[in-house]
């Protein structure tokens, strides 16, 4: 509940920041404290108004910590929406505050790559490493890097350095089927959201893009129906509340049965037949799921929405509702 | 020193209701206790953060070992969620190969005992921390008792029962006599030491925030250190041995459960 209530008053905030002419900067601290307990990102916003703030004079009765926390905030920010110059000044002050740290400098490195200085980042996290060799953060920048300079192959060899060490890190996971998926891997994404699965079970996106990444490079029925059922508990984890769900297990329920006919002739229609009847059941309902889903959110969809359906599950008559 | 603080107390208890407290001593005891204590934990505050190291060190390997042993844990509890045996397999092997399996790895058994006469910095680095908190504490003690022992100071403005006595009156000697709820300079001291806290964290605020990342990582990498690896490695490898590799369990009835919840949600309006 507490979270809810203060993401309504971040959107108060923002509103009331980005349209009065004279912002009270009260309200601009109250917003960037909030946004960093709850992890809200608004990079334009914080850079260009919390660097108003911390050239203020409301920013001398902030005490040490907050006011170095807001510097490092606003640096992030700033580099997000490539204001270096900004970036590059709270930058400057926390290095003079805080000599030789390392969250300082992963900071540096920020402004630099900001700065399209892709080189000059790498030499600067390289040194970082030197002296401290298990620092996550800058890892994880070495890898953003590599991303940013557009490496695949690089950005997929340094998470890999990553992970053989914090093996446990959800998000590097993530990250890393993500560039999989990207460099064509499929298998090896499948590998990656399989681990997810087992940081986070209950997770119903990872089933989802498991279900996905294996059915795009399914070529049996066996491997189908591995992510039919992933596409299945994805479904029942999010109580058939998300539409995409629903669109994939379309999708994978078509796709076995395009492969059904080939499979039965070949001799295994035992276990196929058994499918069958729950194939059906789910497909039907999840085509009527949809329906109701596109006739709430959205009505002039549903028509689109509805031929869409059509398209997918023509080959299978039963499935649709009649 | 007692007598001349409690002016009125000469007779019995049944008087002792009416005690007057001199306003100088309010002045000239209570007020420098408080302010002196206060006084001392700012300093020492800032003491401590010059005093203090960076981050320590931690080794690639030592990170890779504790995060093993996580992630060999999870394999254990959430395997039920993979679908494919061979995946399981194929991560057990992974942990438990005879040859290259993680878990099998010979592990440097840093228990924290060994690990602190390895490394005297460490050990440094607590007599640090600790003498930092018991001088200061000592030497208020020895100040407050040698200067200000005796003195009667202070009234609770509610009742207390007579068990309250051991602790509002330390180091006055009338005690049979006197009301339980006028409290002594030695029990005003312990009351300040202990009730500063929350003062500190206003005026200080909460511990040194400006690092904190640093700080959870090196506290993650302590939890690490602290567990005896070699044995988690070998407690991990057998639960991983015993688990009987099927294909999807969870999976078996999927279709079956996502058919039921999309009823109830074909239902709901």
């Amino acid at each position: 509940m507490a979270t809810s209530l203060s993401l309504t008053e971040v959107a108060a905030l923002k509103a009331e920041i980005s349209s009065a002419k004279k912002t009270s900067m009260n309200s601009v601290r109250r917003l960037l404290t909030l946004m960093r307990e709850t992890q809200r990102k608004d990079a334009q916003l914080v850079s260009t108004h919390g660097d108003a703030f911390l050239k203020s004079s409301a920013i001398k009765p902030v005490p040490d910590e907050e006011r170095f926390l807001i510097y490092e905030q606003v640096a992030i920010a700033a580099c997000e929406c490539g204001d270096v110059e900004v970036a590059d000044r709270c930058v400057s002050r926390l290095e003079s505050r805080f000599p030789g740290s390392i969250r300082a400098g992963r900071l540096r490195g920020m402004v630099e790559e900001a700065s399209g200085d892709i080189d000059g980042a790498r030499a600067t996290y390289a040194k970082l490493l030197q002296e401290h060799p298990s620092s996550q953060m800058v890892l994880k920048r070495m890898v953003a890097i590599e991303r940013t300079a557009g490496d695949l192959q690089s950005a997929i060899k340094a998470l890999n350095h990553f992970l053989n060490h914090y093996m446990a890190d959800a998000d590097g996971w993530a990250e890393l089927a993500d560039l999989y998926l990207e460099a064509g891997m499929h298998k090896q994404a499948a590998f990656c959201l399989e681990e997810l699965i087992l940081i986070q079970p209950h997770t119903f996106c990872h089933h989802l893009r498991l279900g996905e990444t294996l059915l795009s490079y399914a070529t049996n029925l066996e491997e189908k129906i591995v992510a039919y059922k992933h596409l299945c508990t994805a479904c029942e984890l999010c109580a058939g509340a998300h539409p995409r769900v629903l669109w994939s297990l379309l999708a994978c329920v078509s796709s076995m049965a395009s492969k059904k006919a080939g499979a039965s002739s070949s001799g295994r229609g035992g276990a196929t037949a058994a499918m069958e009847e729950i194939d059906v059941n789910v497909a039907r309902l999840a085509s009527k799921q949809l329906k109701k889903l596109y006739a709430k959110a959205d009505p002039d969809l549903a028509a689109t929405a509805q031929a869409a359906v059509l398209d997918m599950l023509g080959d299978i008559p039963d499935c649709l509702d009649d | 020193m007692a007598a001349a603080s409690t002016t009125g107390a000469s007779s019995s208890s049944a008087l002792s209701n009416s005690l007057t407290l001199d306003p100088a001593i309010r002045t000239w005891v209570l007020v420098p206790i408080s302010l002196a204590m206060f006084l001392i934990g700012v300093i020492r505050h800032h003491a401590s953060r010059l005093l203090a190291t960076g981050p320590r060190k931690v080794e690639l390997k030592a990170v890779r070992e504790s995060q093993a042993v996580m992630r060999a844990s999870r394999l254990r509890m959430n395997h039920a969620w993979i679908s494919r045996e061979a995946s399981f397999r194929m991560r057990r092997a992974f942990f438990n190969d005879k040859k290259e399996g993680v878990l099998q790895q010979k592990v440097k058994n840093n228990n924290p005992q060994a690990q602190m006469m390895s490394d005297p910095s460490m050990m440094q680095d607590m007599m640090m921390k600790n003498m930092s908190m018991i001088i200061p504490q000592s030497l208020t003690f020895m100040w407050v008792s040698f200067f200000f022992s005796g003195f009667v100071m202070a009234k609770a403005p509610f009742p207390l029962t007579q068990k309250f006595r051991v602790m509002l009156q330390r180091g006055i000697d009338i005690s049979g006599s006197l009301d339980v709820t006028y409290v002594s300079s030695l029990s005003w001291y312990f009351m300040n030491m202990f009730g500063m806290r929350g003062l500190f964290t206003l005026t200080l605020g909460e511990g040194n925030a400006i690092d904190d990342t640093a700080l959870m990582q090196q506290q993650m990498e302590q939890a690490g250190a602290g567990m005896d690896k070699a044995n988690a490695f070998v407690m991990e490898r057998e639960n991983l041995e015993l688990i009987e590799a099927r294909d999807g369990m969870v999976y078996e009835k999927a279709e079956e459960r996502a058919a039921k919840v999309l009823k109830r949600a074909l239902r709901a309006r």
